[in-house]
């Protein structure tokens, strides 16, 4: 699902060029679900970034479904990403002014889906998530568990095959944190390949893999 | 799009207090706005209510230079015979009319009542393309000397006197004492020409010495398709072929042709697009600082704009986004703002003491009333759309462009602007004071224009004098008789208690550039084709320097021996003297009134008075001095003089003698009525509304302007500081004293401040001197206009930084360091 060949990251200083990431080179199968680790500093971060297409600026190689995103240009990456990539926040990001409902619907209304259509698949998603009940609370309304599952839920709404989770138990208590990471892994059962970063040994457990990272090297995967 | 709209709507209601101010902003910016185009719209824009109006024109005897009054004359009746006669070609019609006014009901027993009067011919209204509402227009036969008394009154007068009844038609009206049959009511608000409340045929009663005087308004209809240039070209030829037939010197060389409306507003347009420019510059700064607004909206939520595009929000989707809130809030502005609209505009009218004089003569003769109507509606649908989508569409942009990693990860909270932000936001700001310095100074320079217009003496007393008009028109029909009447009047005034002396002249004291007089002084060469010097006539009787408070400076005052059958005697004053007699003595000199080939007398001057203060049109042309004779002579000489001013020198309070004065008026003759009765203090404070109201306006406009400069300076820096505060907590930990965190704030606001006076001064710089290429009587901006509205503006921006200056300064190391 995911090659990447010779992935390099670099900041030019005034004192010379930083590599953020070197020589990054790894396959990821559909149907994975791989945890990213390493220490602060290491690169996990950029490399979600680069992974999930919001960073264009790097070199390398890197074919997501057989695509060379390497030779897209900017609105075919968008499209991309777009069409197979599912984002889950460390802060949630749910939108403060929109309920749960409206937030569920949100990645919808943005790939242009009718509003019939629209109302089934959220209706769908709060019924499979078991917030049916929460969807017209505003997410200042919603414990911290209650919302990340809100934002896994937006992550799946737009059925992703790739969801990639930027320590999505971060700001969770060990409860909270072990809960979203079992639904993690149903939906990886389910056939959504998973890429968390995380610091938390335990929540890397819940995946198939491990790759480690430090000093914008790979060191182990 | 609904969607869009509708969480727009949210939000805007979850910030309150962002949304009060980026209302109120431009709701103060289209509001002013609004108002000043639903002014601009009736006085200069709305077509005259006549059908394919831009074929009328008003039509002037012209000489060598066309664009000047002092080159223009009105017609002749002989000319409008001529013309008449022999311009089928090129006008489907032509009129004719005069003003007067006649006094009603003046043999009813009921007080007269004065009625301003147009005298047309019985083709006016067709050629206008206006009809009576009820009844019928004038026959030709009507419109003939003898003819029997016909009257048609106006849609007021028709409420007023008859209750609106249609049986008014056929009843007998008794103007100056003369019956005369109703035939007509014309349309609500139509009182076109001279504000008239009733029209009579022209030629009844109409004397016939007046054929060479230039006393008749023309209006004409251009046939379809014929052109300004070839009228003019057609009228030149027609004049030419005249002068062939009948040579005389007199005889006009051609047409002045303006478009009838152009007649409205000519003179008003500049002033009226300098107030809307100034209107329009505080616009551009209630936008600036709208956009200034949304532009920090859009930095304070990039966090959320950056997860929507995460969320597959495309560029363009959160564009929409975005200029849905900018749409959303310029429509609550532009409600919000048609509602002061409605509140400035008659505000606006009512600065103006005459409630429209301001606004234009139009305003009175048609249905010319400033309202919000279609127009200024799509005005300010416009400005809404300009404001909403213009600039909102920036703040838009910069949104749509946010930074998803830093969305994911946080990182952009709390940080410094970036520069490209941090520029975008000080060009608005320093925009903003440009625009504000730029209406400061034009403020600045009418407050000074205005203060020598005010503070110039008029060089006669304005305390302690009452002063009217009486007009004598068919009931005193001869010079002999008027000159009676006016005497018989004089010594009924004078023996009211409390009058020191009276005086009686023509026109107005104040009003002294409506009367102009040809002549030719002794010795001087006359301008040629035309024949003659032009000068402001002054009218008088013996006395008039002692009741008016005028100065004599030199000779003597006219006698009661300088009548109709004296010897024609003149009084001239200094500009006069010194312009044709430069050094010299001027009494004894002779002047001719009229071309040195005319009919009229010479006059030798016996004395010379001081100047006085003069309310020049810009139109007039060369107008050299005032030239004063006998009353009784010039009545002698010209019918068509008929409205009259009595001054009385009161040892009272002046208003206090109102009724004893229309008593005494009484006594002389019932059927005359006093009317724009007020003391000379009052009509001198009349003068000049229009430079009063656009100072009045342009100074709201700059302190408008001021306050949102400055509030948009007040809005960058506040939100500078509030990114930066970390900054702040750790230059204070580091040993940065509060004056320290203070210059830092206070010394981008001077580079702000410098900028837009940079800008600011140049634009003003041009936009004076355009103004003064529009507007003559406009003096040069001087450098301390500059400085003043510079220190103004200085001051103003000085207080917007000290704000968040201070509170920079008060940054608590522990608090702003906290989330390390």
């Amino acid at each position: 699902m995911i090659i990447l060949r010779n992935i390099e990251k670099v900041y030019p200083l005034k004192g010379g060029v930083f590599y953020a990431l070197r020589n990054i080179s790894l396959e990821i199968k559909e149907g994975e679900f791989v945890s990213i680790m390493g220490p602060s500093g290491s690169g996990k971060s950029t490399l979600l970034h680069i992974l999930g297409l919001h960073d264009s600026a790097w070199g390398g190689e890197y074919f997501l479904h057989g695509e060379a995103v390497h030779q897209l240009d900017k609105k075919k990456r968008f499209d991309l990403q777009k069409k197979h990539i599912g984002f889950v926040f460390q802060s949630y990001h749910l939108l403060d002014d929109l309920t749960v409902y409206e937030n569920l619907e949100i990645p919808l209304s943005y790939r242009d889906i009718a509003k019939k259509e629209r109302e089934s698949v959220v209706c769908d998603v709060l019924d499979k998530f078991g917030i049916v009940g929460k969807k017209d609370l505003y997410p200042s309304q919603l414990s911290g568990g209650q919302q990340q599952l809100v934002g896994v839920a937006r992550a799946l709404i737009a059925k992703p095959s790739l969801i990639l989770a930027d320590e999505p138990t971060g700001n969770l208590h060990s409860d909270q944190g072990r809960e979203i990471m079992r639904l993690f892994k149903q939906l990886n059962a389910e056939g959504t390949t998973i890429i968390q970063v995380t610091h938390s040994e335990e929540n890397a457990t819940y995946g198939s893999r491990i790759i480690r990272l430090a000093d914008g090297l790979i060191i182990s995967k | 799009m609904l969607q869009d709209l509708r969480h727009a709507f949210r939000q805007l209601a979850k910030s309150p207090g962002f949304t009060a101010a980026a209302v109120l902003v431009l709701a103060l910016g289209i509001g002013v706005n609004t108002a000043i185009f639903s002014i601009v719209e009736a006085a200069l824009l709305r077509p005259l209510p006549f059908p394919e109006p831009d074929r009328l024109v008003r039509l002037h005897e012209a000489f060598d230079q066309p664009d000047t009054r002092a080159n223009t004359l009105n017609l002749s009746e002989l000319t409008v015979q001529q013309w008449r006669e022999h311009s089928g070609e090129i006008f489907t019609g032509f009129g004719a009319a005069t003003g007067t006014s006649l006094t009603l009901g003046a043999a009813t027993g009921t007080p007269p009542r004065y009625l301003p009067t147009a005298r047309v011919t019985a083709d006016f209204f067709t050629v206008l393309g206006v009809a009576p509402v009820l009844g019928r227009n004038f026959t030709a036969a009507e419109d003939k000397p003898g003819a029997a008394r016909t009257v048609i009154i106006g849609h007021d007068l028709w409420q007023r006197q008859f209750g609106g009844r249609s049986d008014a038609l056929g009843q007998v009206l008794l103007l100056d004492g003369t019956p005369h049959t109703v035939v007509g009511v014309m349309p609500p608000t139509f009182r076109h020409p001279y504000r008239a409340d009733i029209w009579v045929p022209l030629a009844a009663g109409f004397d016939a010495r007046a054929g060479r005087g230039h006393f008749l308004y023309g209006v004409a209809r251009l046939k379809p398709g014929v052109t300004a240039a070839a009228a003019d070209a057609a009228m030149r030829r027609i004049c030419a072929s005249l002068n062939a037939a009948a040579p005389d010197a007199s005889n006009p060389v051609r047409a002045y042709i303006r478009p009838l409306r152009e007649g409205f507003v000519a003179d008003l347009r500049p002033k009226l697009l300098a107030i809307y420019g100034a209107a329009l510059c505080a616009l551009l700064v209630a936008a600036a600082n709208f956009a200034g607004l949304l532009l920090a909206r859009a930095v304070e939520r990039e966090g959320e704009t950056a997860i929507r595009a995460a969320l597959g929000a495309s560029r363009r989707q959160l564009l929409r986004e975005s200029l849905a809130q900018s749409l959303l809030l310029a429509a609550l502005g532009t409600a919000a703002g048609l509602l002061i609209a409605t509140w400035f505009s008659p505000l606006l009218v009512a600065l103006s003491p005459e409630g429209s004089d301001a606004t234009g003569s139009a305003m009175r003769e048609f249905d010319h009333a400033v309202r919000l109507n279609l127009p200024v509606f799509g005005f300010a649908t416009g400005t809404l759309l300009l404001a909403g989508l213009g600039f909102g569409l920036l703040p838009a942009w910069r949104a749509s462009r946010a930074d998803l990693r830093s969305a994911m990860t946080g990182g952009g909270r709390g940080a410094t602007l970036d520069r490209g932000t941090r520029r975008l936001l000080g060009a608005l700001v320093v925009g903003e004071i440009a625009v504000a310095l730029m209406l400061l100074v034009g403020a600045g320079l009418l407050t000074g224009h205005f203060r020598t217009l005010v503070t110039q003496p008029w060089g006669f007393a304005t305390e302690n004098r009452l002063n009217f008009k009486v007009t004598l028109d068919q009931l005193y029909p001869t010079p002999e008789a008027r000159t009676q009447a006016l005497d018989k009047a004089l010594g009924e005034f004078r023996a009211v208690p409390g009058v020191r002396s009276a005086t009686v002249t023509l026109p107005h004291p104040v009003e002294a550039a409506r009367q102009l007089i040809s002549n030719n002084p002794a010795g001087a060469v006359p301008p040629e084709p035309r024949g003659f010097h032009l000068a402001y006539l002054r009218a008088t009787v013996p006395g008039y320097f002692a009741t008016t408070g005028e100065t004599l400076l030199r000779g003597r005052d006219f006698t009661t021996a300088d009548n109709a059958a004296g010897q024609h005697v003149c009084i001239v004053n200094e500009a006069f003297a010194r312009r044709y007699w430069p050094g010299k003595d001027a009494v004894g000199q002779l002047v001719k009134w009229g071309r040195l080939d005319g009919p009229r007398p010479w006059f030798t001057i016996v004395g010379v008075a001081a100047d006085t203060k003069i309310i020049e049109d810009p139109n007039d042309g060369e107008i050299n001095g005032t030239l004063h004779l006998p009353l009784a002579q010039v009545l002698a000489a010209s019918v068509t003089f008929n409205e009259f001013t009595f001054v009385l020198e009161t040892a009272v309070e002046p208003r206090s003698l109102e009724n004893t004065v229309r008593a005494a008026l009484a006594r002389v003759d019932p059927r005359l009525a006093a009317y724009e009765l007020s003391t000379m203090a009052e009509q001198v404070a009349l003068t000049r509304v229009t430079e009063r109201f656009a100072l009045t306006l342009i100074g709201l406009f700059g302190l408008l302007g001021l306050v949102l400069a400055a509030i948009g300076l007040y809005g960058l820096l506040a939100l500078q500081v509030t990114r930066r505060m970390r900054e702040f907590g750790i230059r204070a930990a580091l040993g940065s004293t509060a004056a320290g965190l203070i210059r830092l704030v206070a010394t981008q606001g001077a580079w702000l401040l410098t900028g837009g006076f940079v800008f600011g001064g140049a634009a003003a710089a041009i936009a004076v001197r355009i103004a003064r290429s529009q507007w003559p009587e406009l003096p040069a901006a001087s450098p301390l206009v500059f400085a003043l509205a510079g220190l103004v503006l200085a001051l103003a921006v000085s207080l917007a930084s000290w704000l968040p200056a201070r509170r920079a300064a008060r940054v608590d190391p522990i608090v702003a360091l906290r989330a390390e």
